[in-house]
């Protein structure tokens, strides 16, 4: 009993100090992550996975559409983590535009305990706790422990409240490697991949959010590396887009950004150089709206 | 159901709650909650794999029966022939079936005979290989006279099913566990307490510090050709640490379990990167399986009071059963191998901890830590057989390691906390090896409770959870 009391007392401790860390970080993804959940005012927001948050020129979208804009995408992750940003943000403002990448492998099942990770230190935030339980039903029971919420992140936190470094450019994080070879192609092997039906009910819950509260919402399929033309992942984006009536834009079997593996840095994302080649291709497409 | 599951530590305390509130007297009801607990715990994994637990404990406990009514030698030899072969069935089909399937075709298609067998889709059964060995060991125990067949079915299937260590063993030898299992418990303090303790340790071991080495480990032997020869050497060193911290964590979670439930299971681990010899490493590695292995194996064949030669023969089969025990592919095999042959050197050299040339060492207490390193970076290499894939791959990554060529190392995810948590392990063990009758402020009961404590911190604070190495086995 002591034992556990000590236990407890600790984990309280470790909480309050997390709670602390993370809303005073001064740079890293903590701040980065920080500043989407509780402080952007864009009037553009830019969500989605690693192809967000490293093809997505921030800098080139604010300059062409004279809009401020913010890119929050997250590697590693997707619509289930926008889904409780979007949340979150929605509480304290309404952004006038919304782009969000959706690669129809986006969809697939996957492990959507990622998505836990970064929602857990705001499970009291209004509609999150559902999000995470929608995940794992016991995180109820987890979330009680502060140690859990913060699993791992002590290291992080403390270096992100101390160093104020930060490679990002609003959100968009370029990378500077160039694919020395041709990356093979993602889906040309015979994998069996699922659909997330967890997932794809996060994109209608997404749409319904956005009309709610008069966002424009745009949908778009960044470059892929050697798409086959008869790859069929985005078909169940587009049919949601279509039967929500969201504009669905996509490049990812853009000729021009693709035939070139010089614009990619591996199978998935393109480099720096073919992000700002791809975010002027946007532009173009997005002044036609 | 695994013991790193939310889902478990949501239940046991149930089990815990229930088995102790049964009253002394009816322990046939204790016994019989606890072989129902194991069997469902178990189906959980999948439920048809319980039919195999099942199988492989009526035939053992069948051959055992026959083996005791009969007197005569040659019958009896053969008795326990059929029967340990029969209950080792399972485990040669569900585990090997692919693998000798798969050596057949491609050696005939060597010689350019067209011949295959269908290959098999099948999950193979979790802890087949412990709780096969179990089985088989009190079988073999029987027909030598080293123990007496068991009579009551009830305490027989528990001695097989006991849900502490059917994944994972230890593989507890039937004059250990039986008598326990006859015997009516009341709950002990004290045997609860260290119960706890080496829960806490175990977990500890499991979760913060092998998953989160897995991390970088994980990401490097997979691609070692995209990251330098310093990054390949770290991930050999550190997949060393993580194989004995997976391993020894959930035998001493099992440990634990057994122990607040009060049964008392072999110890499996004792430090065995504090081993001077690869003989040694034996004595301190798998205590369990090593014991089977011996018993069953090595002593049969002859053991060490014949000729050299022999000796030497018996050493090599006893790894080479190792080898395949741990899995269904040339990567163990030659992983057994090579323990066998070091342990042979070691003979012939007199490295042994019985040699010669061991005991003048012992006597120069400088030549320790040199033999402990020598020791450490021999297993640390072998583990490379142990991880691979492929034999290709294993000499791919040790060739890797003596190259200059300078590709990129990218940062593997958590090491920083890992390093952070290394010297949690390396003091304990360090302590406990060499230090055990000093430094006694650390056996101070608040110096307990405050690493105790520390260290349940750290499971939820930065415990990954991930899966268990040695489960496949």
């Amino acid at each position: 009993m002591i034992f556990f009391s000590i236990v407890a007392v600790i984990d309280c401790g470790f909480g309050v100090i997390c709670d602390y860390l993370n809303s005073h970080s001064k740079g890293g993804d903590t701040k980065d992550r920080y500043y989407i959940a509780k402080q952007t005012s864009e009037d553009l927001l830019m969500m989605g996975s690693s192809r967000m948050h490293h093809h997505y020129v921030t800098e080139i979208v604010e300059d062409s559409l004279h809009m401020s804009a913010y890119n929050c995408g997250v590697d590693g992750n997707g619509i289930i983590l926008s889904y409780g940003y979007l949340l979150m943000i929605t509480e304290r403002y309404k952004p006038k535009m919304i782009i969000y990448d959706a690669t129809g492998f986006d969809m697939y099942e996957y492990d959507n305990q990622r998505s836990l990770d970064l929602l857990k230190e705001y499970y009291k935030e209004p509609g999150i706790l559902d999000i995470l339980t929608s995940i794992n039903k016991k995180e109820r029971i987890k979330l009680l422990s502060s140690l859990y919420r913060y699993n791992s992140k002590i290291l992080p936190l403390l270096k992100d409240y101390i160093s104020s470094s930060s490679s990002n450019q609003k959100g968009y994080a370029p990378i500077n490697r160039e694919a020395q070879e041709s990356p093979t192609d993602l889906f040309v092997n015979n994998n069996v991949f699922i659909l997330d039906t967890l997932k794809l009910s996060y994109v209608r819950k997404f749409i319904d959010k956005c009309q709610e509260n008069s966002i424009r919402l745009i949908f778009c399929s960044s470059p892929l590396y050697g798409k086959s033309p008869e790859s069929t992942y985005n078909d169940p984006i587009e049919s949601i887009c279509q039967e929500k009536h969201i504009p669905f834009l996509d490049f990812s079997e853009d000729h021009e950004i693709i035939d070139d593996y010089k614009n990619f840095s591996d199978e998935a994302h393109l480099n720096g150089k073919g992000a700002i080649l791809f975010t002027n291709k946007l532009i173009s497409a997005l002044k036609g709206f | 159901m695994s013991f790193l599951s939310f889902n478990f530590w949501l239940v046991f305390p149930i089990i815990f709650g229930l088995y102790w509130l049964i009253p002394v007297r009816y322990n046939t009801l204790r016994k019989v909650f606890l072989i129902l607990v194991s069997y469902l715990l178990y189906m959980n994994w999948k439920p048809a794999f319980a039919l195999v637990l099942l199988g492989v404990t009526v035939i053992t406990y069948f051959g055992g029966y026959l083996l005791e009514k009969n007197k005569k030698e040659g019958s009896r030899k053969r008795i326990a022939l059929f029967f340990a072969i029969l209950s080792l069935l399972p485990l040669l089909v569900f585990k090997y079936y692919n693998f000798i399937n798969d050596s057949i075709h491609s050696g005939l298609e060597h010689l350019g005979v067209a011949f295959n067998l269908p290959g098999l889709n099948w999950a193979i059964p979790v802890g087949i290989s412990f709780f096969s060995f179990q089985a088989v060991g009190y079988l073999l125990d029987v027909y030598h006279g080293k123990t007496s067949a068991e009579k009551n079915i009830i305490d027989y299937i528990l001695f097989v099913s006991f849900f502490p260590q059917i994944t994972s063993g230890p593989i507890s030898k039937a004059d250990e566990l039986l008598p326990q299992i006859k015997k009516p418990h009341t709950f002990d303090y004290e045997q609860g307490k260290q119960g706890l303790k080496f829960l806490v340790w175990g977990m500890f071991l499991k979760i913060v510090i092998a998953d989160r080495l897995g991390l970088y480990v994980d990401n490097v032997f997979p691609n070692y050709d995209h990251y330098n020869s310093v990054a390949c050497i770290v991930a050999i060193l550190f997949y060393t640490l993580q194989i004995y911290t997976d391993f020894a964590g959930y035998s001493y979670i099992a440990i634990g379990i057994a122990g607040i439930l009060g049964f008392d299971l072999i110890n499996n681990f004792n430090r065995p990167y504090f081993a001077q010899s690869v003989s040694e490493f034996w004595r301190r590695w798998h205590i369990s399986l090593t014991r089977w292995l011996t018993q069953n194996i090595y002593i049969p064949l002859g053991g060490s009071r014949c000729s050299n030669f022999r000796c030497w023969f018996n050493i090599i089969i006893t790894f080479l059963v190792s080898g395949i025990w741990h899995g269904a592919n040339w990567t163990f095999i030659i992983w057994g191998l090579i323990h066998g042959f070091l342990l042979v050197f070691e003979r012939i050299a007199g490295l042994n901890p019985k040699g010669k040339v061991s005991q003048t060492a012992d006597s120069k207490k400088y030549l320790k830590p040199i033999r402990i390193f020598l020791t450490f970076i021999l297993v640390s290499v072998a583990w490379i057989f142990f991880r691979m894939p492929t034999v290709g791959d294993s000499l791919g990554i040790i060739g890797h390691m003596f190259s200059a060529d300078n590709a990129s190392t990218i940062a593997a995810s958590g090491i920083n906390t890992t390093l952070i948590v290394l010297p949690f392990l390396f003091v304990k063990d360090f302590k406990d090896e060499f230090l055990s009758t000093r430094l006694k402020f650390m056996n101070h009961p608040a110096v307990h409770w405050a690493w105790y404590v520390l260290l349940f911190v750290m499971i939820i604070g930065i415990g990954v959870l991930d899966k268990f190495i040695y489960v496949s086995f």
